[in-house]
């Protein structure tokens, strides 16, 4: 049994914690990401050591993967020059046509330097914030696929809900059909689209990307490819399974677009 | 304070390297300080990891802290009143059934199934025992 000098204590602990809890939901939504600031530079450090350990040990692969890297900078120049070229002949066509000038896309480079230790939400922290120009709601992507969009910014530092989260929605459409659906996070799982129309075309292989209804997420980004498509239980509509297209379990590094 | 640089460092290193290896050092950390503290050890040191898994964590505010604390203090009572054999066997159930808890208590307030929790709690209770002797080689929670 326990002490009754103990018992007080461990009431007096217990009544602590539970004060704890409510101050906690009781302070401000963004004082958990003012105090995350504090945090930033150990996990810098840690981040940054462990991905150049990663680098070390990966160095024959980096080598080999350097080598095909040159040659296809080499392919891509050339792909650039006839882009150029078509960019070009796009902007006097456009004047022709009286278009307005597109808004053009600025995009912040970030370091990927912690998730959610307890792995109860899909969340990353990056190491840029406010002083930045990061606001919430900016989309995040990394190597051409959609990653999530800020959920909080603090001065220098922000935290991203991936896409994979329980709490994370948008709109997306089939990019070969043109059939929209609703995109849900499904943890460890991956994604899910969900209202498909039963008479729908979708599959194995399609790419999913955002459809820009939901006002969020801009259209056009990619998202992933459709692994199975299958019957919602209640058979009103289909579901399909998607694969990110990023692996969201290994990000280093991400763009957030401005 | 050793044990509170251990529950940092594992924890930082959680949240960086070991994101998909699927063991929660945290909880882990909890079930060891009540298992060798007492409930109160384990209450106290859940809610520090608490505290700073919920500032690393967008769950909702106050969810982690409850859990991790729940954690370590149920950990504690069940030393201390209902069973303890020193041993790993016993190491592994109390890390088994804490992580399992976590989960279900995660469960519990959110409806959410973690995907996993099951071979997480397996995972975590196959390192406890080692795990336990390092951080017990370094610290004495109680």
């Amino acid at each position: 049994m326990i002490k009754p000098d103990k018992n007080l204590s461990l009431i007096f602990a217990f009544v602590a914690t539970l004060a704890a809890i409510l101050i906690f939901r009781a302070s401000q939504d963004d004082s958990r990401i003012k105090a995350l600031n504090v945090f930033r530079a150990p996990l810098k450090i840690i981040s940054g050591a462990y991905y150049a350990l990663q680098d070390v040990s990966n160095f024959s692969e980096i080598r080999n993967e350097n080598r095909v890297l040159k040659d296809s900078i080499k392919n891509l120049e050339m792909e650039v020059l006839r882009l150029q070229e078509a960019r070009l002949e796009n902007e006097r066509l456009r004047k022709l046509l009286d278009f307005r000038e597109e808004k053009t896309r600025k995009f912040v480079p970030a370091l990927v330097i912690a998730r959610d230790p307890s792995e109860l939400t899909h969340t990353i922290i990056i190491d840029k914030g406010k002083k930045d120009k990061i606001v919430k709601d900016m989309l995040v992507i990394s190597g051409g696929g959609l990653v999530g969009r800020v959920r909080e910014t603090g001065w220098s530092i922000s935290r991203v809900l991936l896409i994979t989260d329980y709490d994370s929605a948008f709109s997306a459409m089939v990019e070969r059909t043109r059939d929209s659906g609703a995109v849900k996070g499904v943890m460890r799982e991956g994604l899910v689209m969900k209202y498909l129309e039963l008479d729908c075309d979708v599959q194995k292989g399609d790419k999913v990307v955002t459809s820009g209804l939901s006002g969020v997420f801009e259209k056009g980004v990619l998202i992933g490819d459709v692994v199975s498509v299958e019957k919602d239980p209640g058979g009103l509509y289909l579901n399909a399974k998607i694969r990110p297209e990023v692996d969201i379990m290994k990000l280093e590094e991400v763009l957030v677009m401005r | 304070m050793r044990f509170f640089i251990w529950v940092v460092i594992l924890g930082l290193i959680q949240s960086v390297v070991f994101f998909d290896l699927q063991i929660n050092f945290l909880v882990l950390l909890c079930v060891f300080a009540g298992m060798r503290g007492g409930p109160l050890a384990g209450l106290l040191t859940g809610a520090s990891i608490g505290v700073f898994a919920e500032v690393l964590s967008s769950s909702d505010v106050g969810l982690g802290l409850a859990l991790y604390s729940a954690a370590g203090l149920l950990s504690g009572v069940l030393k201390s009143q209902v069973y303890y054999k020193e041993g790993f066997l016993t190491e592994m159930l109390f890390s088994f059934f804490g992580v399992l808890f976590f989960y279900s208590g995660h469960f519990m307030f959110t409806k959410i199934i973690q995907p996993g929790a099951f071979f997480t709690a397996i995972l975590s209770a196959i390192v406890a025992p080692a795990l336990f002797r390092v951080v017990g080689r370094e610290v004495n929670p109680s």
